[in-house]
């Protein structure tokens, strides 16, 4: 019985000290190719990387809800997200997704028939980050991806 | 009766030597008018600072000392012995935010500059050794420069202080403090209901509104008057961690730029910071592009 309660405190201590160090987390300014892909695999995020033109860019493409996505690394400045949407939306439409989209916006690009639709969001990473704030980032683009597949189908 | 007399002899030594020492510590240090190289180093040594010693490109600019105070790198020029000056480089910003600073600061001024590589800001501080300082005075202009440094990268919501501490909650009580350390006037409304909470702010004579759901999004806004839906596209298109949005209700045709920042993970009075200073900024360029459509629609007709 003196063991068991023993070693329930010394859970407790452990799960108080583990709470404590969370809360004293601290935010970093870059996010590092290593760090970043170390996130993305461990939200099982099938990834394909490339370099970018110039040094310290990377770009992730992965597929989440059938469309393809990229997410772009900035030299751990500026984390970036995008997919590309070939289906025919005007201005009008790209502003009313803007109107009640909250993480990310809506860009037409191009002109006829190469106009294409950008979703994109954005991260300031070198105001601070973290790897559950990274995680964030993804996870709630993916949501507001499904949710603007629903809106151009409709 | 001799050893008596010594030792009176010795107590009247002992209590002129320590007048004397007295004498010496109240004795005012000697003037400096000229600051040459080897002195200059044998200062910045016995404050502690690694540095790296520059020769200037051209012979009159004198020479230079590399150094870090902090998360900055700082410059001190020692122009032929004359004067002092220290700078650290910052990212480019606007002209109102430098003059806002210049209004307020005492020991430095921030300044606009260009090279090849683009524009940068300046923050500097100028030290004349001509008109005479002590090595004291020398000691405090390079050690005080640090506190102007953190003051300025605060005040234009830098990437480099150390309040980078993660938080989940309690998001708008980090708000307001940033609001209060800042010197933003705000004006706060809850709406219960929908747990929202609605503050007013003027940033920089700009009025704008920040919407915080909960302290999981936060929002921030601005109106304008109405542009074109392809000119909402282009800037969209052109700028990073904003959002344009035209308002074609009836009655209220405006123009919306919204920032968005997502809390729910955690956040940082850092992160806040920047997330409202920077906003303040791309106001600023935004009310620019707004006006630069206009005066081209007026143009046009």
């Amino acid at each position: 019985m003196m063991r068991l309660a023993t070693f329930s405190l010394l859970i407790a201590s452990v799960v108080v000290f583990s709470a404590s160090a969370e809360d004293a987390a601290k935010a970093y300014r870059n996010v590092s190719s290593d760090q970043l892909e170390a996130i993305l695999k461990s939200m099982k995020v099938d990834f394909k990387k490339t370099a970018g033109k110039k040094e310290g860019i990377f770009f992730y493409d992965f597929e989440a809800e059938s469309m393809k996505v990229r997410l772009h690394n900035y030299e751990g400045k500026d984390l970036w997200l995008d997919a590309h949407f070939t289906d025919k939306l005007d201005l009008d439409e790209v502003n009313k997704w803007n109107v009640k989209a909250r993480a990310t916006r809506a860009v037409l690009l191009g002109t006829g028939d190469k106009a294409t639709v950008s979703l994109e969001a954005q991260l300031d990473c070198d105001a601070g980050a973290s790897d559950a704030i990274v995680r964030q980032f993804v996870t709630r683009y993916e949501k507001e991806l499904k949710n603007f597949v629903k809106f151009i189908s409709k | 009766m001799r050893t008596a007399a010594l030792a009176l002899l010795l107590a009247a030594f002992a209590q002129i030597a320590s007048a004397a020492d007295e004498k010496i510590s109240e004795r005012p240090e000697k003037a400096i008018k000229e600051l040459t190289v080897p002195h200059t180093e044998s200062l910045l040594k016995s404050i502690g600072l690694d540095f790296k010693k520059v020769e200037a490109r051209k012979a009159d600019e004198g020479m230079f000392f590399d150094f870090k105070r902090g998360p900055f790198d700082v410059r001190l020029y020692n122009f032929q012995g004359k004067d002092l000056m220290l700078d650290s480089v910052f990212r480019p910003l606007p002209l109102e935010k430098l003059n806002d600073w210049n209004t307020r600061a005492k020991f430095s001024r921030a300044c606009l500059h260009k090279d090849s590589k683009g524009p940068y800001a300046t923050l500097e501080s100028n030290l004349d050794v001509a008109g005479g300082v002590t090595e004291t005075t020398v000691k405090n202009f390079v050690l005080g420069f640090e506190a102007e440094l953190k003051s300025f990268d605060r005040f234009i919501g830098g990437a480099s202080l150390g309040d980078d501490d993660i938080f989940q909650g309690a998001v708008a009580d980090r708000l307001e403090n940033v609001f209060k350390a800042q010197a933003i006037l705000f004006k706060k409304q809850e709406i219960p209901q929908k747990n929202v909470t609605l503050y007013e702010l003027t940033i920089g004579k700009i009025p704008m509104r920040l919407i915080n759901f909960g302290g999981k999004d936060l929002i921030l806004e601005s109106k304008y008057p109405k542009i074109a839906a392809e000119a909402a596209n282009q800037y969209n298109l052109d700028r990073k961690f904003v959002r344009v949005v035209v308002s074609a209700a009836k009655g209220n045709e405006s123009t919306s730029l919204e920032a968005y920042l997502d809390c729910e993970a955690g956040t940082t009075e850092a992160i806040l910071r920047r997330f409202l200073l920077a906003y303040e900024e791309e106001t600023r360029e935004f009310a620019d592009y707004v006006r630069q459509q206009s005066d081209s629609k007026q143009a046009a007709k």
